[in-house]
């Protein structure tokens, strides 16, 4: 097969049904007498999955408002119940939604219990806070102090009393005792899933890239959802298998590959076609982001032989938990083993514990790497913080630089 | 005597610079600011050096604009751009864990000064209720400070001292039975963030001494204000202008830091970061769901208001999500939202729409 003509993914299929079997579950959830729990997108499911409750993210709901474009509504709604319009859009759309704005799938089913982890951010504690006033349910916070210079034994001691009174929490909530045997059953699977969703998202090392950053913001659905459930592992085994089937048949992401780039931050939802031809005019390929990788950052902590003494030297230890030094040289890192020519950063207004120290991590790269460096300024969810001409004239222009650096390499 | 004790905390806040350099050069003695007021002051002082809090400068703020996007708020920009510039008279920076903005602003801090004061993060937890977060907090101040004995309980008991006697002051006020205005409990908030403690004590006890006439009636309607830091005298001062009298101020840079006290009778260090994690909670602090809601609405039942002012500074993620449900937990009670982008600052618009809104109540 030529590399020139552009093949679907065909797992996409089987991710849309295995999600769609998923949210009829959780809609579902009463008559079969199982309990809904929200959850932040950084957050431990293994311990809900153990005692059989329904994770819910509304983060990934949040994705699918921006797919569907419905972002800017959603915004302007929370905004009139008094919200202000810079807080985050995630937060802002999930609000209003729950207020009964009707999303791209209705409304979420309603929780049972809210679980919030604050190792992504600081806002996910308001935000649920609101969130367990509305709907008038327990809300569980799992306090994960930021990793500045490193993790000390002290906070490991801490988050690891936190997930003791988490298993309690969730014990008293379903009624009955804490299975630690499930929960090490449920955990062998979440880290084969993750060793998986790592190898999917390393065959983007090889030239031209099978799948791009655009088609791992889709395929990430599961790795956050369902992880520890055994359809994630078969679904990633499949999607593996394709991958590599199309780098055997010489199929890519991008028909012609010139430059690989790396994104940082979330994806602009609602323009991610949009963006993804922009690149692809160029011949550019988003062969990695720092985004997806995420959900397998921390393998190298866990234990799958004894997992639930790992739950705290991962989940304290997640990208977005450490300071800004170390996530520049993960950075580095990904541009190093990705073999990539610039990087591509999104200057998410929703996001601040992501954006700030953007510009630090920018110098760190050129510094180091020598590459290319574009800043986005937009929003994840929110149109009205998306110029298209002045951000396609940036790309333009960004391109026309790594095309110099090319050439000059290649003289 | 009262107006130059008042000139004097003026010059103190107008001439931070040279208030710390002189006590320095008088004590020889270090320096260490801190940018949350959920840092302990009095382990700083057991330690023989003077805690100071950090405030923001006003705009522009040219470094910290070169590291920071547009969108990131005046209070950490301006405690960036302090920094960055290097003026002050201090030894080291103790960031504490508190919104994602600050916890960025240590990291720019730490990679973009490395030849500048030492600087320190104090783990704070975010969540403040609880036998967990307490051990852990206890554990991190431990792990903090190197502390003697005799000058730990020096320390707590004059900083016991200046609370109570803050209070005091302020309940006094607030009962007409002490006659100081909303201005100059500003100042008196203010310098009690800058000053050596011992000093201070000494000018709070002048203060509480002063002759305070019969007991009198609310002048005009009564008013809280709530908010994070908010520096500008203004507010207050137009405020009384306006014929309203100024109840409490529940701001970061107002009565909130003061309203705590450490028992002496514990395990020292443990009963700090009770006292701490106790302490008038902070929006950026986890206690329960209805945490803020239920120490607004304390204040307004002990107090009785006829009306919340809320500054709500730009940017700020946790007094922005704050707001809905805290203007609507208080149940009918007018409400002012005044938008806050530089702390510095009170514009016209913002008395304008002040002074409407003492009128109608």
């Amino acid at each position: 097969m030529s590399e020139h003509i552009h093949v679907p993914i065909r797992a996409k299929k089987r991710m849309k049904e295995i999600m769609t079997h998923y949210f009829l579950e959780a809609f579902d959830a009463r008559n079969q007498g199982k309990k809904v729990a929200w959850i932040t997108s950084g957050g431990p499911v293994e311990p809900l999955l153990a005692m059989d409750i329904i994770p819910i993210y509304p983060e990934n709901h949040g994705a699918m408002i921006g797919a569907a474009k419905m972002g800017e509504e959603m915004c302007r709604a929370a905004e009139e119940m008094g919200y202000c319009g810079d807080l985050c859009s995630y937060a802002l759309s999930d609000i209003a939604c729950s207020r009964g704005k009707q999303g791209p799938i209705g409304m979420l089913p309603p929780p049972d219990m809210l679980i919030c982890c604050n190792n992504i951010c600081s806002t996910v504690v308001k935000w649920y806070e609101i969130q367990a006033r509305y709907f008038k349910v327990p809300l569980f916070v799992l306090d994960c102090p930021m990793n500045h210079e490193g993790f000390s034994p002290v906070v490991e001691a801490y988050i690891e009393r936190q997930f003791e009174e988490f298993f309690h929490f969730l014990s008293q909530i379903c009624g009955r005792p804490f299975s630690r045997e499930r929960l090490e059953e449920v955990g062998r699977l979440s880290y084969k899933a993750q060793l998986l969703w790592q190898r999917v998202l390393d065959t983007t090392t090889h030239s031209p890239a099978p799948m791009s950053a655009f088609d791992a913001f889709f395929h990430l659905a599961l790795i956050v959802t369902l992880r520890g459930r055994e359809v994630c592992v078969e679904y990633y085994s499949e999607l593996l298998q394709e991958m590599e089937e199309r780098i055997e048949k010489g199929i890519c992401a991008v028909p012609g590959e010139r430059f690989r780039l790396l994104w940082d931050n979330l994806p602009i939802w609602y323009n991610t076609r949009w963006l993804s031809e922009e690149f692809a005019r160029y011949g550019a390929t988003l062969v990695a982001d720092t985004y997806t990788s995420a959900w397998c950052s921390t393998l190298s902590y866990i234990d799958p032989s004894d997992f639930s003494s790992s739950l705290a030297r991962a989940y304290g230890r997640i990208y977005l938990n450490l300071g800004i030094d170390m996530m520049a040289e993960q950075v580095v890192d990904m541009i190093r083993r990705y073999n990539v020519d610039g990087l591509v950063m999104h200057s998410n207004r929703s996001c601040k514990p992501y954006s700030f120290g953007q510009y630090y991590i920018q110098d760190v790269v050129k510094e180091k790497t020598g590459i290319g460096v574009l800043i986005l300024e937009s929003d994840m969810l929110d149109q009205r913080n998306f110029t298209e001409a002045q951000i396609q004239s940036r790309i333009g222009a960004f391109m026309e630089l790594l095309e110099q650096q090319k050439q000059k390499r290649s003289t | 005597m009262r107006k130059e004790i008042f000139e004097h905390l003026r010059w103190v806040i107008e001439n931070r610079e040279e208030y710390i350099h002189r006590w320095r050069r008088r004590t020889h003695r270090p320096v260490v600011a801190y940018t949350c007021s959920y840092v302990p002051e009095e382990l700083i002082w057991a330690q023989g050096s003077l805690g100071i809090r950090l405030f923001p400068v006003p705009p522009p703020t040219y470094r910290a604009d070169g590291l920071l996007q547009p969108y990131c708020c005046l209070c950490g920009k301006g405690i960036l751009e302090v920094l960055l510039r290097g003026g002050m008279d201090i030894d080291g920076v103790i960031f504490s864990n508190t919104c994602d903005t600050m916890q960025r602003i240590s990291d720019l801090y730490r990679v973009s000064c490395k030849n500048g004061p030492w600087c320190r993060d104090l783990m704070v937890p975010c969540r403040v209720e609880g036998e967990v977060p307490l051990s852990y907090f206890t554990q991190v101040l431990t792990e903090s400070f190197e502390l003697e004995e005799d000058a730990l309980y020096e320390a707590l008991s004059l900083y016991n001292r200046s609370r109570e006697l803050i209070r005091e002051i302020n309940n006094r006020r607030i009962q007409g039975t002490l006659e100081i205005s909303a201005y100059e409990m500003h100042l008196l908030y203010i310098s009690g963030m800058t000053m050596a403690p011992d000093e201070w004590v000494e000018i709070l006890e002048e203060i509480r001494g002063m002759p305070g006439g019969g007991k009198r009636a609310r002048q005009g309607p009564g008013i809280i204000v709530v908010g994070s830091i908010y520096l500008c005298p203004h507010l207050a001062v137009m405020a009384e202008d306006a014929g309203a009298q100024v109840l409490y101020m529940d701001l970061c840079s107002g009565m909130r830091p003061y309203e705590r006290r450490v028992e002496l009778e514990g395990e020292p260090v443990e009963e700090i970061a009770r006292s701490l994690l106790g302490r008038a909670i902070c929006a950026a602090k986890y206690r329960n769901i209805q945490g803020r809601i239920a120490h607004i609405k304390r204040i307004c039942k002990d107090l009785s208001p006829d009306g919340v002012v809320f500054l709500l500074p730009k940017f700020c993620d946790p007094h922005c999500f704050d707001y809905p449900d805290l203007a609507l937990g208080l149940e009918g009670l007018p409400v002012l939202l005044l938008e806050v982008e530089d702390p510095w600052r009170f514009s016209a618009q913002h008395r304008t729409r002040l002074e409407a809104f003492i009128e109608m109540l």
